[in-house]
C-alpha cells in the first residue's frame, strides 16, 4: 500500500486568523479583551492519494476543500502537519527538488477567466511555464504549445488568440493546457466543471478521463457536485467543516453511505426522476467554521445526534474494507 | 376555463452593433392554475429571457417585439408598463438567482417587506408588519421578529434566498418565476428551497415557472417540461415523459451527458461542438450542426410539432418513442 501512495497528507491544519488594527491594539493594552478570530478551515487531516487514481474530494461552501487542495498544489502552507510527495516532505526541499516537486503538482481552477492572464496571447500562456522552467528550448516551443493544444481537443491555429476570444468550455480546456504544459503527474482540480454547462461539463469531463490514461496522471477532483465526483472518482473522501467525516470506494461509498452526513448529501444528489419527488431536506445551515459546535461538527443537524456526539470528536477509523468514517453510531452498533 | 398564462409565438430581440440577436424567437406555452413548469436550457438558450419578458423586465437593447402574453386573459405586451405594475409583485412574483442583487443592501429587511405589502394595498404600517413576519414564518425564518430588523448581509445565502422567496410570496401570487434560483446554493440547501417551495406551490395553489439549466433538479418538482434551444422550445411535454423518452435529440443528450453513477468512470455521451452565437445562428435546424442525426431536410426549419395531445417537438427525425433511455 505505501510503495503506490504517491501524496501523503499527515495531519494537515490550516488556520486562519485576522490581524488586529492598530484601535484594537490598543484597545487591548488597554486591558479590553479582544482577541484574533481564528477560522479552522482544515482541522488536522490524514489521507493518502495512491497513484493513478482519481481522488474526489466532496463537501458543501466552506468545509476547506479548496483550502486542502491549495495546500497540496503548494499555493498555501499549512498551519501544521505535512505534505509528503513521494515521501518527501515538500515544505523541507530546497533549490532545484524543491521546484521539481512544485513542477510535478499543477492546480486547475474553477474559472478560468480569472486564473489566465487575459493580456496574454493562448500560446504565450501555455509556453511561459515551460520555457521559464527549460522544459522545452525556445526553438521547439511553437511545436510543443501546439502539442499540448490539440491534446486538449483545441484546434492549434487558436494559440494566438486571446483568452476572452474563447467559449467557457475552451476557456477550460486552457487552463487545463496551462496545466499540462510542465508535464505534471498529479492534478488538482478545484471546482473545474462547476461554470459550465451540461453539454460542455461532460465534454471537459471526458477529456479529464482522456488524460488520465494519455499521462498516466492522478487527480484529486475538488467540488461540490456528488454526481460529478461519482462519476470521474475512483475513491471519496467527505469532508464537513474541515474535518474529513468519510472514506471510501467511490461507488460502494454512494451505494451504503456510513455517515449521516454522507448519508444525506446522497439523498440529496438531484436524480432523473419520472414522477414528482418530494425533497427531504437536512435541517439548517453549515455552522460558521469560525465558531464551530463542540464534539461532531455535524451534530446539531444530525437526527441521530446522542449525548456523547455533542462532547467528544468523533475519530475517523475503518468500518470496513477500504472505508473510513467519524461517527459516534459505529461504536454503539458494535 | 382559460389557462392563468398563455404565451404565444413571443419574440424578444436584442439590437447590438453586432446584429440582432434573437433571444426569444417565437415561444408560445400555456400554464394551467397551480401547475409547476419547467424551462431548461443552457446558457444562451432565451430561458431567461422568456421569463423577465413576463415581467416586462426586459432592458434596451432588448425590446418585445412581437407575440402575446395573455395573463388571466390580460394582453402584457399591449397592456406595457399601466398593466404591468398592478401585476408585479402582487399576482406575478419573481425569484432571482443572486438574492444580494434583489435585496437592498443598505435598507433592513423589515422595511422592505413593508414597502412591498404597502405598494399594492392600502394598510397599516402594523398590518404590514404583520404580514411580512407571517411569510418569514413560512418560509421557515426563526425567530422572524429578531431577523425582520436585519440587514441582508447578515444572512447566509440560503437564508437571503428564503426571504427574497417570503417577499415573493407577500401578496399570496398566482404565479411564480424562478430564475435559477438555487444554483448560487449548497445541495443540503437546495434541497430545503425545493420541498419548501413544492409544499407552498401545494398548498396555495400558486403556479410556479422553474428556469433552470439542470434536467435533474427540476425534474423531481414539474408537472411539465419545455425544453429550449437557441430561442425556441424544442420539447415539451409531461416531465415523466420527456425524461424517460426525450423524443428531441438535443433533449436526450443533455440526459445523457449528466453522469448518472452507472456508467461509472466510462466516458460521457457528449453532445460534439458547443451552444451557436446568436448572431450567427445555423439555417434550418438550429441544432444541426451538433445532431448526430441530421442530414439535408434538416436545412429547412422544422416547427414544433404536436405528437399526442400532450406532447410537441421541433424535430424532422425524432427519437422513436419507445426507446426508453431510463428505466423508471
Amino acid at each position: 500500500m505505501t510503495e503506490d501512495c504517491i501524496l501523503k497528507i499527515d495531519g494537515v491544519t490550516k488556520r486562519f486568523s485576522n490581524d488586529l488594527d492598530i484601535a484594537e491594539r490598543t484597545a487591548r493594552k488597554l486591558g479590553a479583551k479582544i482577541e484574533p478570530v481564528t477560522v479552522h478551515a482544515v482541522d488536522g487531516i490524514t489521507l493518502d492519494v495512491r497513484k493513478g487514481e482519481v481522488l474526489g474530494l466532496v463537501g458543501e461552501s466552506g468545509c476547506g476543500k479548496s483550502t486542502l487542495g491549495r495546500m497540496v498544489a503548494g499555493l498555501t502552507p499549512p498551519t501544521d502537519g505535512r505534505i509528503l510527495y513521494k515521501g518527501q516532505n515538500v515544505a523541507e526541499l530546497k533549490g532545484t527538488a524543491a521546484r521539481d516537486a512544485a513542477l510535478r503538482i499543477q492546480m486547475i481552477f474553477q474559472d478560468p477567466m480569472s486564473s489566465l492572464n487575459p493580456r496574454l496571447q493562448v500560446r504565450d500562456i501555455i509556453g511561459e511555464a515551460p520555457r521559464v522552467h527549460g522544459i522545452v528550448g525556445r526553438r521547439e516551443m511553437a511545436g510543443y504549445v501546439e502539442d499540448i493544444l490539440a491534446q486538449v481537443g483545441l484546434d492549434p491555429s487558436t494559440g494566438k488568440r486571446y483568452p476572452h476570444q474563447f467559449s467557457g468550455g475552451q476557456r477550460a480546456r486552457v487552463g487545463i493546457a496551462r496545466a499540462l504544459a510542465v508535464k505534471p503527474d498529479f492534478l488538482v482540480c478545484d471546482e473545474s466543471v462547476a461554470a459550465l454547462d451540461v453539454s460542455i461539463q461532460a465534454q471537459v469531463l471526458n477529456l479529464f478521463v482522456k488524460l488520465r490514461q494519455d499521462f498516466d496522471l492522478t487527480y484529486m477532483f475538488v467540488s461540490h457536485d456528488l454526481g460529478v465526483v461519482e462519476h470521474i472518482s475512483d475513491r471519496i473522501a467527505v469532508m464537513y467543516l474541515g474535518r474529513l467525516v468519510e472514506l471510501g470506494d467511490a461507488e460502494d461509498l454512494i451505494a451504503r453511505p456510513n455517515h449521516p452526513y454522507t448519508q444525506a448529501l446522497v439523498s440529496q444528489i438531484p436524480t432523473f426522476e419520472t414522477g414528482k419527488k418530494t425533497y427531504q431536506a437536512i435541517k439548517g445551515e453549515i455552522p460558521s467554521p469560525m465558531n464551530p459546535p463542540p464534539g461532531c461538527h455535524f451534530h446539531p443537524r444530525c437526527p441521530f445526534a446522542h449525548d456523547r456526539c455533542r462532547s467528544e470528536v468523533p475519530v475517523l477509523k475503518q468500518v470496513a474494507a477500504g472505508r473510513m468514517s467519524a461517527c459516534h453510531l459505529n461504536d454503539s452498533a458494535a | 376555463m382559460n389557462p392563468l398564462l398563455q404565451v404565444t409565438d413571443l419574440q424578444t430581440h436584442f439590437f447590438t452593433r453586432d446584429g440582432v440577436a434573437k433571444a426569444v424567437d417565437g415561444v408560445s406555452f400555456t400554464l394551467e392554475k397551480g401547475q409547476v413548469l419547467g424551462l431548461v436550457g443552457e446558457s444562451g438558450s432565451g430561458k431567461s429571457v422568456t421569463g423577465f419578458s413576463i415581467l416586462g423586465l426586459v432592458d434596451p437593447p432588448g425590446r418585445i417585439t412581437g407575440g402575446q402574453i395573455l395573463f388571466d386573459g390580460t394582453d402584457l405586451v399591449a397592456g406595457g408598463e399601466p398593466a404591468l405594475r398592478h401585476l408585479r409583485g402582487k399576482r406575478i412574483a419573481m425569484i432571482f438567482q443572486d438574492p444580494m442583487m434583489t435585496l437592498n443592501p443598505v435598507l433592513r429587511i423589515d422595511t422592505q417587506m413593508v414597502e412591498t405589502v404597502r405598494a399594492h394595498e392600502d394598510v397599516s404600517h402594523a398590518e404590514a408588519l404583520r404580514r411580512a413576519r407571517e411569510a418569514l414564518v413560512q418560509v421557515g425564518i426563526s425567530p422572524p421578529d429578531e431577523r425582520l430588523k436585519s440587514y441582508p448581509h447578515q444572512f447566509s445565502g440560503g437564508m437571503r434566498q428564503r426571504v427574497a422567496i417570503a417577499i415573493a410570496l407577500l401578496h399570496k401570487p398566482d404565479l411564480i418565476i424562478a430564475d435559477e434560483p438555487t444554483t448560487a446554493l449548497d445541495v443540503t440547501i437546495q434541497a430545503q428551497i425545493l420541498s419548501e417551495l413544492q409544499t407552498l406551490c401545494a398548498t396555495s395553489g400558486t403556479a410556479l415557472i422553474w428556469i433552470t439549466h439542470d434536467l435533474a433538479v427540476v425534474s423531481g418538482l414539474a408537472d411539465r417540461l419545455a425544453v429550449m434551444y437557441a430561442g425556441r422550445i424544442i420539447e415539451e411535454g409531461p416531465t415523466a415523459e420527456v425524461i424517460a423518452r426525450p423524443r428531441h435529440p438535443y433533449t436526450r443528450g443533455l440526459i445523457d451527458s449528466v453522469p448518472r453513477g452507472k456508467r461509472h468512470g466510462a466516458m460521457l455521451t457528449q453532445i460534439k461542438g458547443m451552444t451557436p452565437s446568436l448572431l450567427k445562428l445555423p439555417k434550418g435546424c438550429k441544432f444541426m450542426p451538433r445532431c448526430p442525426r441530421a442530414d439535408r431536410v434538416c436545412e429547412a426549419e422544422p416547427s414544433l410539432v404536436p405528437l399526442t395531445s400532450e406532447r410537441s417537438v421541433r424535430c424532422f427525425h425524432p427519437h422513436d418513442d419507445a426507446e426508453e433511455v431510463l428505466q423508471p
